[in-house]
């Protein structure tokens, strides 16, 4: 398995993640980046989504 | 401590049902359900051919030591209806064809250290921590869109952004919040966005890097902080105002919303808020207010150095502690003020030992 860190900086802040690849992905960078660019885009919809109501449970 | 292997696609992670747990890959039903010692296995022997499968959790909690989805080659769906799940060791999610849309508690409660959390993009729900001695690394982001709850053990973010769009709760117990470069992102926009109402036995360690908390939430949103020391930067990272309850101890504190629009980051009069660095300012049209809640003071301190800001709007503020506090030029005093210079800190002169010779 193949560990590959990023980041991307934001008005939010900087955003850090990782990509977990078999060995032989066979990937290009280029994909490799648009991997990464999606894991990002997901977490600005995410972030920028309207609140959630709260889970009415116990104390976390 | 033994390995269960989900066999035969759909059915009901139950406190009783055999049928679809194998003692090895794709082997036959009939082990024994996991217990919380056992490690558990999602993978391309999980289904029927490569169809799409859900696995139902009933019951209690479903407890596993291991986690681990990975190989998955038909969608699986991890669901249960206000059941959660408990994992004593670490957790594995794959990128794709997996998802958690159960709707209760992750209950992290390891008690040894040395414990990982992959998820890969995926969402988590309701991740709790409460291992006494536990220790958790995560090996990439995490995302959640409910609370966060630290009760006992250690989270090391490990350089990685943990996101809730909820917010963050400090529960009684013995828990720690290790950085090491990674980012603790709070969306929650209420009264305990970050709520450290347990400050007793919470403690937060840089590690290496520069560790933050950002609270990105676009309207107003509290951070309670409970006197507390942490060892990062705060970081106002939306629009909504920033409120900052106790007095606390940080690293620094930012406001990384000024590329996008003005903000405000507000103190509880009467507190004193300490820090080691102070890099909040605004930039033009886009002015950070530093105010308090009520209409009485709160302090700023800053034992040394010179803090160089711009573009404030600050009223009701008292800056001490040994530090030069210069606004910047472009900043307003808005009256009831201490402290700050409203002018840009003076040139640095240049240092060092010149000898000159004519």
């Amino acid at each position: 398995m193949v560990k590959i860190d990023f980041s991307f900086h934001s008005q939010y802040g900087t955003f850090s993640d990782a990509l977990h690849l078999p060995d032989d992905h066979g990937l290009t960078q280029d994909e490799i980046n648009a991997m990464q660019q999606q894991r990002f885009d997901n977490w600005v919809a995410i972030i920028t989504a309207p609140p959630t109501e709260e889970t009415p449970s116990e104390e976390v | 401590m033994a390995d269960r292997y989900w066999v035969l696609g759909t059915g009901s992670w139950s406190s009783t049902n055999t049928a679809n747990w194998s003692a090895s890959s794709g082997g036959a039903g009939g082990a024994s359900v996991p217990t919380a010692s056992d490690n558990v296995f999602f993978d391309a022997n999980s289904n029927v051919l490569a169809t799409a499968f859900t696995v139902t959790m009933a019951n209690s909690p479903r407890v596993c030591n291991d986690f681990t989805a990975s190989g998955l080659d038909g969608t699986m769906t991890l669901a249960g209806t206000s059941i959660g799940l408990t994992v004593s060791g670490s957790l594995t999610f794959q990128a794709t064809n997996f998802s958690a849309t159960y709707t209760s508690f992750t209950t992290f409660n390891s008690t040894t250290t040395g414990k990982t959390i992959t998820t890969n993009g995926v969402t988590l729900p309701n991740p709790t921590f409460n291992g006494v001695g536990g220790a958790w690394a995560l090996n990439g982001a995490l995302t959640t869109n409910n609370a966060i709850g630290f009760t006992n053990g250690t989270l090391d973010l490990n350089g990685n952004s943990c996101t809730t769009t909820n917010r963050i709760s400090i529960n009684a117990g013995t828990k720690n919040i290790t950085f090491n470069g990674g980012t603790l992102f709070v969306g929650a926009t209420n009264a305990t966005a970050f709520n450290n109402n347990n400050p007793t036995n919470f403690t937060t360690t840089a590690g290496t890097g520069t560790g933050a908390i950002s609270m990105t939430g676009a309207t107003a949103k509290t951070f309670v902080g409970g006197g507390s020391t942490f060892n990062c930067t705060l970081n106002q990272g939306g629009a909504g105002a920033l409120t900052i309850t106790g007095s606390n101890t940080f690293s620094n504190i930012t406001n990384t919303y000024k590329s996008t629009g003005a903000t405000s980051i507000l103190f509880t009069a009467g507190t004193t808020s300490t820090f080691t660095d102070w890099n909040a300012s605004g930039e033009s049209t886009r002015l950070l207010t530093i105010g308090s809640v009520t209409a009485a003071s709160h302090t700023l301190s800053k034992a040394s150095g010179t803090v160089s800001s711009d573009f404030l709007s600050i009223s009701r503020s008292t800056a001490t502690g040994g530090a030069s506090w210069y606004a910047g030029a472009n900043s307003t005093d808005g009256g009831n003020n201490s402290g700050w210079i409203f002018t840009a800190p003076p040139a640095p002169t240049a240092t060092g030992n010149f000898l000159m010779f004519f």
